[in-house]
């Protein structure tokens, strides 16, 4: 990039008010119909959940395993691929299914590797503990999308940056910082100013340019500047809503995909998984409010128009649930589960193989290999469903090179329809 | 590398000394510091004597040279040398020094999340702040008394307030409700060994009856030895037959995958059972069960395990003594610390190409006897720190770190925020820009718990942030010094002019005292008449029309947008 470029892109900004011609072009294609992202909603329940409260529906009757009151349920076209439901304390769960399961795969027996609460959400968000490496919204946001406004929204729940932290925006003090409420020039003021700090940047950038320096921070600095006019220019359709609460983070959410502003969001699922007491009621309780949330915000998505002019925006939006770990198989003297390191997730949406269960559990609780050609449990497999391969899946879908970021790990690929 | 010529008496600076004494040794012999490895290397591109000053005092002080130190320096009357020795004994360093330990003890929180019943709600702010920098004031204090860092690890003492010594039960010296942090011992007996014998630390690194004090171990080892297990090439290979304690037990001492770790780690984790687990719950039991030193503990260890204490495969008797003794005598401690220090200096991600450098501020860290101060002083002089750009002489390796600029922490903000204008975002005490995880965090900083290092990208977010600080903080140089009457001794931005004379009958005025802003604001030595005082003249004007004539509040535009320009942001 020359300095040519720089003073294009400055020139641009201060003469056009701060609307740059990029700026334009990315909602264009978002609306017009040229652009074909894929969308990823993660979302994370935490504390860890109790699998066999929804998605490990085989443990009943079992002396090893403590399952609450409920009942299972067919979702998919094979007999084995249930949920397990109490329909009188959490009748969300059957409400979801019943919409969504044919778009729903349910992953079980993902070993996890720890019972730390910090390490566990460390390895399900990013495949990893102690690596410093980017979560998988972020590997996605700054590998498909790091032109967008606000690439990946980090509206609640855990957030791992690495060294990938510009893509990521915090939804609650983004709102505060673009909309502040005390002193700020108004937007005469605003635009003398703008001129001539761009004036000074130019001044910085051709300096270092004589410098020898190219690339690198030079471009990095034009492009957060250019970005940062972007987003005071859009002050107005970026508002993502002073709602707090699972659904309306969510609607926030959906409303970042589908005006072209980011590609991936992370939010908290609603209540405290971490039950060492009273482990039923509390995990029942979240789950009902965790699913009830979850209807809004999938209706939602079936019910939006896509970017691409065909299809809903939930053909191209897939909803992640996740969770640090999973909990004991038996309940404690306190009526609560501990930590147990083998834990489920579950997927919603475009590229996903629904109506489906992978992977399960023992009679006690222990992860089991599986065939990573048909994704069931295998006893005669080598290989282990743990997060790295989930991650991976996940990478392929957004149509990233999975094995560049996680040389080695297979992809669980069962969990994928590409056709889709 | 090149060895190093062992350095006379003079430059040790050992407090008892006579002054005149100390005098005329530095002027008879030659300092350690005054041929800094790696300078006058022809390689790079070095920042002129004002830019210098500028980059020194941002990284050293969080602020911005004296109008008259860059005078000095312009004129040639102060050496940048000169000014590296009086930043190095300001408070300002020492506040930064708690940031700068930080970024590896992770300890700084705004919360505590257990033992409610405790203490008073209203109190929780205050008891984070001092719970979190315990271990971050030991860093402090050994500077600042100049004791070698190796007590990090061995101070037979702690520090602290009169707030961290009633909520874990230390004797304080000072009075009642005192802030300063004072030497000071724990009341139950326990044997002091610098951080790792701090309640504080492992209020911050739990652990549990599943984790055994591992996690704790490793952060032991990552913190002092830049050890961090987690980040270790292992190949696993196992599944436990029932998930049962024994199993775990049994790979951890057996299953070569999980030895590659804990062959070392488990030998740490032996000298940890005098400690408690948790913390758990809200109950002043909970915090009574957590709060005790067993010293009995390591006996129990032994018997439970059937294993004994080590260090890295050396034998040890499991005290938290002989730890510190291992990790002080450890060569990874001063190679980590110089290491650490020059990441921090030059923003970069430090790593095997730099250690011939390394190597070379590790041998000046050493020969100083772990003096913080020597080892900082020698990494501000090497031609690296300075750099802004490379000579064909550089190779790929060391260009990789040299930047046309350093990009200003949300921590560095804070404080030149309040050096140049007075005021803070957020309390006096705890301003936002550095307590604050909500605005920290889009600026690039991070809260320890799920951000854990910091990130250096321009990002809109980061300049947003940055937008909104210099509105607040030129909003309440408005209120405070253009619409109050504070006598003109507690004014800071307003020195030469009132704010409130026109700006066409008072031109000259009005322009010096612009000119005077643009010295302290960007190092630049810039006149009343320069094209640059001119423009930001005019712009004062242009916003006297568009507020309506009001003088003071076309001040405070002009004072934001100053605040704004990126060479406050890049240094």
């Amino acid at each position: 990039m020359d300095r040519r470029h720089f003073l294009k892109h400055l020139s641009a900004a201060a003469a056009g008010g701060l609307c740059t011609p990029s700026f334009h072009r990315m909602f264009a294609w978002a609306q017009q119909g040229q652009d074909n992202p894929h969308f990823f909603m993660f979302v994370f329940a935490q504390g860890g959940w109790d699998i066999t409260q929804v998605f490990e529906s085989d443990k009943e009757g079992l002396q090893t395993v403590d399952v609450p009151t409920g009942q299972r349920t067919q979702f998919g076209s094979n007999v084995t691929d249930t949920f397990w439901n109490d329909p009188m304390g959490r009748p969300a769960v059957t409400q979801f299914f019943q919409n969504f399961g044919d778009r729903t795969a349910i992953l079980n027996g993902v070993f996890v590797r720890t019972l730390s609460h910090d390490l566990g959400r460390e390895t399900v968000m990013t495949g990893s503990t102690g690596m410093n490496k980017a979560d998988w919204p972020t590997q996605i946001a700054a590998r498909k999308a790091s032109d967008r406004l606000l690439p990946n929204l980090s509206l609640s729940g855990p957030n791992f940056p690495g060294n990938l932290g510009g893509v990521t925006t915090s939804g609650n003090t983004f709102n505060r910082l673009l909309f502040p409420s005390g002193y700020s020039p108004d937007t005469e003021v605003e635009n003398r100013m703008e001129s001539y700090l761009n004036e000074k940047l130019n001044g910085l950038l051709g300096e270092a340019m004589e410098m020898g320096h190219e690339g690198g921070r030079v471009e990095e600095l034009d492009r957060g500047y250019l970005r940062f006019n972007e987003i005071k220019e859009a002050r107005n359709t970026l508002n993502l809503g002073g709602g707090g609460g699972f659904t309306n983070q969510g609607l926030s959410a959906v409303g970042a995909f589908q005006n072209g502003i980011s590609v991936t969001a992370t939010l908290r699922a609603p209540g405290g998984y971490d039950t060492h007491g009273d482990n039923d009621a509390q995990q029942g309780n979240n789950f009902q409010n965790t699913f009830m949330g979850l209807n809004q915000i999938v209706t939602e998505l079936a019910n939006r128009p896509g970017t691409t002019g065909t299809g809903s925006l939930l053909d191209q939006t897939t909803v992640c649930l996740m969770s640090e770990f999973g909990r004991t198989p038996r309940l404690n003297g306190g009526n609560g589960k501990d930590h147990w390191p083998v834990t489920s997730m579950m997927f919603v949406g475009a590229g996903i193989n629904g109506g489906k269960v992978f992977g399960g559990t023992d009679e006690r609780q222990n992860y089991r290999n599986v065939d990573y050609s048909t994704g069931l449990p295998d006893d005669s497999s080598s290989i282990e469903l743990a997060t790295p391969n989930v991650g991976a899946a996940l990478l392929t879908l957004a149509g990233l090179d999975a094995n560049e970021i996680l040389p080695g790990e297979p992809v669980f690929s069962p969990l994928l329809d590409m056709g889709a | 590398m090149s060895s190093r010529t062992p350095q006379p008496l003079g430059f040790k600076r050992r407090i008892h000394l006579p002054i005149w004494m100390a005098i005329v040794a530095c002027l008879v012999f030659q300092p350690v510091n005054a041929e800094p490895p790696l300078s006058d290397t022809g390689k790079y591109e070095l920042l002129p004597d004002t830019q210098y000053a500028v980059r020194l005092a941002v990284d050293l002080l969080g602020a911005h040279p004296t109008v008259g130190d860059l005078e000095a320096i312009a004129g040639g009357t102060l050496t940048t040398d000169e000014l590296i020795e009086r930043y190095l004994d300001d408070e300002r360093f020492y506040h930064r020094l708690l940031w700068i330990a930080n970024d590896f003890f992770l300890t700084e929180r705004t919360d505590i999340p257990f033992f409610q019943e405790t203490f008073d709600d209203e109190m929780e702010e205050e008891l984070a702040a001092s719970v979190g920098e315990e271990p971050l004031r030991l860093f402090q204090y050994l500077v600042s008394h100049d004791l070698p860092m190796t007590e990090l690890a061995t101070a037979p003492y702690t520090v602290a307030d009169s707030t961290l010594a009633k909520f874990w039960g230390i004797d304080y010296p000072g009075p009642e409700g005192g802030s300063e942090w004072m030497k000071c011992h724990y009341m139950d007996g326990r044997p002091h060994s610098g951080v790792l014998s701090m309640q504080s630390f492992y209020f911050r690194y739990d652990s549990t009856a599943a984790n055994k004090q591992r996690g704790r171990a490793n952060h032991i080892t990552r913190i002092f030895l830049d050890d961090n297990h987690f980040q270790r090439n292992v190949s696993l290979e196992f599944r436990l037959a029932n998930n049962r304690e024994s199993d775990i037990d049994n790979a951890v001492r057996y299953n070569p995958g999980c030895l590659a770790c804990h062959a070392s780690l488990e030998g740490i984790v032996g000298h940890l059972q005098a400690v408690q687990l948790g913390p758990v719950g809200e109950s002043t039991q909970e915090f009574d069960d957590f709060n005790v030193y067993s010293h009995q503990g390591i006996e129990r260890w032994q018997l439970i395990s059937e294993r004994v204490p080590s260090y890295y495969g050396r034998p040890s008797d499991g005290k938290l003594t002989t730890l510190g003794k291992y990790l002080a005598n450890d060569p990874r401690f001063s190679y980590t610390m110089a290491k650490r220090m020059l990441a921090a200096m030059v923003q970069g991600l430090v790593d095997h190409r730099e250690r011939e450098l390394i190597v070379e501020l590790d041998q000046i860290f050493r020969d100083s006897e772990f003096r913080l101060k020597d080892l900082i002083r020698a990494i501000v002089k090497t031609d690296l720190y300075r750099a802004i750009g490379v000579t064909e002489e550089a190779s790929e390796d060391e260009a990789r770190l040299v930047q046309p600029f350093r990009v200003i922490t949300p921590e560095q903000m804070a404080t030149l925020g309040y050096d140049l204008t007075g005021q803070t975002w957020g309390s006096k005490a705890r301003p936002s820009l550095e307590y604050d995880p909500s605005y920290k965090i889009p600026a690039g900083g991070y809260d320890g718990i799920i951000i854990d290092k910091r990130s250096h990208a321009i990002t809109p977010m980061l300049l947003l942030t940055y937008q909104r600080h210099a509105e607040a903080i030129a909003d309440d140089v408005y209120d405070f010094e253009l619409r109050g009457d504070p006598p003109s001794s507690e004014k800071t931005v307003f020195t030469l002019a009132s704010g409130k004379e026109d700006p066409v009958q008072y031109q000259t005025l009005v322009k010096t005292q612009i000119s005077q802003m643009c010295k302290r604001f960007y190092g630049q030595m810039v006149g009343p008449s320069s094209v640059e005082v001119g423009e930001l003249y005019d712009l004062l004007l242009d916003f006297k029309n568009d507020d309506n004539g009001s003088v003071t509040r076309a001040w405070r535009d002009l004072l934001s947008l100053m605040l704004r320009d990126p060479r406050i942001y890049f240094y």
